[in-house]
């Protein structure tokens, strides 16, 4: 039996800002439309949706929106922004098994100018656990509230066992912002960051994370149309074929973290995914 | 604008206001409930005898749902650290030392370490609990350096 292969026909985002000055709902519908745009599909085209558990939008309002007619099949990953990928294998196993034609994955939020990660929340909701905060109850009441904190004490053993310091990360971060550079899109659009930069911007999680470790933290939104290689073959762009996706939630793991895990030192959900892939 | 950052970050700041207090969940009363009354409670299955934090309502290792609340020494060691600089919360006292503790038990469990230099905490180092107090007159568990295990630290608050 032929397998009806997903691929990527469209890509869409908004620009990256500290401000959008719009609502969170109003950066999904321009995401999703510039997407459609570029795939030449419509709005009514589209019955299949995921996004991240932590993500503000709802999907009637988005479908309310936008003149979606129906959803066959819609679905949420956890994990914030380490679930993103997640969301394409969603879509692949949607339009593969032929419960969706036309999927898409979304994330658009005011991260900058609302639901600022990086401001220390300190009041977590017992009742709200579904939406990746059941964490926080262990690390609330001791001062770690941001993604840096909490990621920094993993990396930190991580140093320690590899003798590390802070300056090896800054190849990294260089790099990471010498390609986000190159997007007109982007904040830092034609401003990429030197080794110096890094080493001498401010601490934010001693001895392991500097200002220049974080990522930007930013307003916008981004979104891909996933559907069939046979469709995609009478559409505007030339397909990109998802060779696999997958997800992996090992054993005691977290929303943010894996303090459990017997080996800080290894990422028990890379290791997962890769052997998938 | 960039160089001397590090002379940017006050030495000792204060907390403005009391600690948060915990927020228990129905699985997981009996752990706050014990630091209330300053004690460190584990939960151990009743079948198979295995420790387990976070708490949870069944055995992953045997699946059983019947589970004992014991009270644990209070001993372990430090498995991993870090300082959270930025942004600094008022509800506690900068600097602050956030560590995951390996417990004797077998069990490992994040918290804060105190009466010890900054630069002076190691992977490994022997720690014992002992309470502070949050909001709402309840108490959590944190860490200083185990008393008969090491000499050099000084007492900073607790
Ligand atoms: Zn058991």
């Amino acid at each position: 039996m032929k397998r009806n292969k997903a691929v990527i026909a469209g890509i869409g985002q908004t620009e990256f800002s500290k401000n959008s000055g719009r609502s969170e709902l109003q950066l999904s519908c321009e995401a999703i439309k510039l997407a459609l745009d570029d795939a030449g599909l419509a709005p009514s085209d589209v019955d299949g949706f995921s996004t991240f558990t932590i993500d503000n939008n709802e999907d009637v309002d988005i479908i309310r929106s936008m003149g979606i007619e129906t959803l066959r099949f819609s679905s949420r990953t956890p994990h914030g922004g380490g679930g993103s990928m997640a969301t394409i294998a969603h879509g692949m196993a949607a339009v593969e098994s032929g419960l969706c034609n036309t999927f898409v994955c979304l994330r658009a939020m005011n991260e900058r100018s609302e639901a600022r990660f990086g401001i220390a929340h300190m009041a977590p909701n017992s009742n709200n656990k579904g939406s990746g905060s059941g964490f926080l109850e262990w690390s609330m009441p001791f001062g770690a509230a941001t993604p840096a904190a909490w990621t920094g004490i993993q990396a930190q053993r991580y140093m320690a066992r590899y003798g590390l310091t802070n300056a090896d990360f800054a190849p990294i971060s260089v790099l990471q912002r010498k390609n986000a550079a190159t997007n007109p899109l982007a904040w830092y659009y034609q401003k990429p960051i030197t080794i110096e930069d890094h080493q001498s911007s401010r601490w934010i999680v001693e001895p392991v994370f500097r200002l220049l470790d974080c990522c930007q933290e930013s307003d916008g939104g981004v979104a891909l149309v996933i559907t069939t290689e046979e469709r995609a073959r009478d559409l505007r762009q030339k397909p990109a074929l998802i060779a696999h996706a997958t997800q992996s939630i090992p054993f005691d793991t977290e929303t943010v973290t894996n303090f459990y895990h017997k080996d800080l030192t290894v990422f028990d959900s890379g290791v997962q995914c890769a052997k998938e892939l | 604008m960039t160089t001397n950052v590090k002379a940017t970050i006050p030495a000792n700041v204060p907390a403005t206001m009391p600690r948060p207090q915990p927020l228990p969940g129905r699985d997981s009363a009996f752990f706050w409930d014990g630091a209330a009354r300053g004690e460190l409670m584990g939960q151990r299955c009743a079948a198979c005898k295995l420790f387990r934090h976070p708490p949870r309502p069944m055995c992953p290792n045997c699946q059983s749902v019947e589970r004992e609340e014991v009270r644990l020494s209070g001993r372990g060691t430090i498995h991993a650290f870090i300082h959270p600089v930025h942004p600094m919360i008022p509800m506690f006292d900068y600097p602050l030392t956030c560590v995951l503790v390996d417990l004797e038990e077998g069990i490992r469990i994040f918290s804060n370490l105190y009466e010890c230099e900054k630069e002076d905490v190691r992977i490994g180092m022997p720690v014992e609990v002992f309470f502070v107090p949050t909001a709402g007159d309840k108490q959590v568990p944190v860490f200083r350096p185990a008393r008969d295990a090491k000499a050099g630290s000084k007492g900073a608050r607790s």
